[in-house]
């Protein structure tokens, strides 16, 4: 079982964060930036209401200044464009015009609107020459446009008459202006400031995904590699990806798949393995089974051959009995691999009596001491005195013996030492068969007790295989120990009969 | 041979030709009269009509088991003696019913030779099968 990937350690946790700071961050450079500009708004405001107010009163100023040379224009016989050279303009003005209550113009700083028609406002009512009013906000038409007068009604002597005052129109707006020009250039720095800034925040947010998306997606390229060794059947190697996100338990799943899909093949390679072993163990069986009735033909005839038919010359009785006995070894020969083979592959059924392991192997070697004297083999047999009994098939587990002591002699042509021993150990009865012989490589050691493996020239290599079936019927084991040119120990080991009751 | 004792009389049944007159060739040699025949349903014909002192069968008669068709012989000549040569294979012994089998291997009358068999073993064993019968 995979652990769960941690939230932090993961791609899809590490991207969320990453997210999430990115944009606490832009709220709080927003608000920053905000606050900041907030303080600069409200200096740039206390400063523009100052310029404001400076301008009407420098407005103020100038008025005052006008009138007063208004005054001076009605009192005198200069006229203001002749004045107005050595008195300086008030800077808010344009132009000054006197006109009588008609509209008549006696007097301007502007030459050509003398005696001319202008537009000015009814006489005021209440009048009087020490009582003052309001200027009066009117239009004036000069050079084609339409300019704003402040008409102020004077009463002389002479009659009413009007001081027009025309603006410097641009004065104040033009203050008024620049304010609102350094207000929106302060806005547009803002918002360069905070354009700049949360670009600057998306640019280092979109580094760092870019950074841990390389980081998360370079590993899959080795899985897509790994993945496309493993659909050409290479099984033998592990994707070394140690990482604690969802491509570390990708990685540790893919190795998983590729372990359990390599001991599947190996199950299926052993079954096939064994399939075939069955079929083959069946053709032999089979094989086995159809050798025997031409055996018996054989074994018959030779037989009534030899008693019936033998010379009666002596010498020549001799050849013939020499021949017919080599047949018969021969056919003794062939019954016993016939029996190995069908022995094989059949069922147990096991005579279950108790056994005595001592007299059996005695037996055994009583049955082999001819053909070991005749090979020069020294046998010796060993027991301690105590009961050796097992549960068991004596037939089956005689041919056990005798399977092994037949092995010890062929394995010592020129003579040796064949030890056998019976004795009780750990509740068990174990018996030991060595032989000081050509030995078994260790490459073949391990095979010896499959079936149809043999060392021999000849033979099915089916002996140690069907002992070792008899020993397991029989709840043994059976081990081997070898070393070549120095022997061979084969360790037989069954459980005491009635060591359960 | 010996003319004042019956000789005793064997059928053998055997669907090969060359190992039907080997037992044929072996036990008239050995001074037994002998009837031979390859098919099963032809032996019980024969036992039928004639009396046999044993009755030597193969395992594996024309396809039919030869343990069934020792069974049958048994029934029809309850004197004889049945003697079958087994191949060895279980699977010859695993045809018919679990019970006729085992009655069969109970029988005094019955008895087994595994292939290949000695002629010694063989005479050995008709001769005691025939002597009891005497």
């Amino acid at each position: 079982m995979i652990d769960r990937v941690k939230l932090l350690s993961s791609f899809r946790g590490r991207l969320m964060l990453l997210l999430t700071s990115f944009l606490l961050l832009t709220i709080v450079l927003v608000l920053v930036l905000d606050r900041w500009a907030q303080k600069r708004a409200t200096a740039e405001l206390v400063r523009q209401n100052q310029q404001v107010k400076s301008a009407f009163n420098t407005s103020f100023g100038d008025f005052a200044q006008a009138v007063s040379l208004g005054l001076q224009s009605l009192s005198s016989d200069d006229y203001l464009y002749e004045v107005i050279g050595h008195v300086e303009m008030p800077s808010t003005l344009k132009d000054i015009i006197v006109a009588d209550e008609t509209g008549l113009v006696k007097d301007s700083t502007l030459r050509e609107l003398i005696q001319q028609q202008i537009k000015v406002p009814p006489p005021p009512a209440g009048i009087t020459e020490t009582q003052s009013i309001d200027p009066v906000e009117s239009e004036v038409e000069i050079e084609g446009g339409l300019i704003k007068t402040y008409d102020i009604p004077i009463l002389t002597q002479k009659g009413l008459h009007w001081i027009v005052l025309v603006m410097q129109q641009d004065a104040i707006i033009n203050q008024i202006d620049a304010a609102q020009v350094a207000l929106a250039e302060s806005n547009r720095q803002l918002s360069n400031y905070r354009l700049g800034g949360t670009t600057g925040l998306l640019l280092f947010a979109l580094g760092i995904a870019v950074v841990i998306g390389w980081r998360f997606t370079k590993p899959i390229e080795e899985l897509a590699g790994a993945a496309q060794r493993v659909a050409s059947g290479d099984l033998d190697f592990r994707v070394g990806i140690n990482r604690r996100d969802e491509v570390g338990q990708l990685a540790t799943t893919f190795n998983e798949m590729i372990a359990g899909l390599k001991a599947k093949l190996e199950l299926e390679e052993r079954l096939n393995l064994s399939e075939r072993a069955a079929a083959i163990g069946r053709l032999t069986q089979t094989i086995a089974h159809e050798i025997r009735n031409p055996l018996n033909v054989i074994n018959l005839s030779v037989d009534q051959a030899s008693a019936k038919y033998a010379p009666e010359d002596e010498s020549r009785r001799k050849q013939f009995t020499r021949l017919l006995s080599s047949v018969k070894d021969e056919i003794a020969r062939l019954r016993h691999m016939v029996n190995d083979v069908l022995n094989y592959g059949r069922p147990a059924h096991l005579a279950v009596e108790s056994v005595d392991v001592r007299r059996l192997l005695e037996e055994t070697i009583q049955l082999i001491r001819p053909q070991a004297d005749e090979q020069n083999v020294e046998v010796t047999f060993e027991q301690d005195n105590e009961s050796a009994n097992v549960i068991g098939d004596a037939e089956r587990l005689k041919s056990c013996l005798s399977n092994l002591t037949i092995n010890a002699l062929q394995a010592m042509p020129v003579g040796g030492r064949l030890s056998a021993r019976v004795r009780r150990l750990d509740g068990q009865v174990e018996v030991t068969i060595s032989d000081t012989g050509v030995g078994i490589s260790p490459e073949s050691v391990n095979k010896i007790f499959e079936p149809y493996f043999s060392t021999k020239k000849s033979g099915f290599g089916l002996g140690l295989a069907v002992t070792k079936k008899i020993v397991e019927e029989h709840h043994g084991s059976i081990d081997v120990q070898s070393q070549i040119n120095q022997g061979t120990t084969f360790t037989l080991r069954f459980p005491v009969a009635g060591a359960d009751s | 041979m010996k003319t004042g004792i019956r000789r005793h009389r064997v059928l053998v049944v055997d669907e090969t030709k060359n190992q039907r007159e080997l037992y044929r060739l072996i036990l008239e040699d050995a001074g037994y009269e002998v009837t031979t025949t390859q098919d099963g349903d032809h032996a019980l014909l024969l036992t039928r009509e004639n009396h046999f002192d044993l009755i030597l069968t193969d395992d594996k008669t024309n396809g039919t088991c030869g343990l069934m068709l020792a069974i049958e012989l048994g029934k029809q000549s309850p004197s004889a003696f049945i003697l079958t040569i087994i191949t060895g294979s279980d699977k010859t012994l695993t045809h018919g019913s679990p019970a006729e089998i085992e009655a069969a291997l109970n029988g005094a009358r019955f008895g087994f030779l595994e292939k290949p068999v000695d002629r010694m073993v063989l005479l050995k064993v008709v001769e005691n099968a025939t002597w009891r019968l005497k």
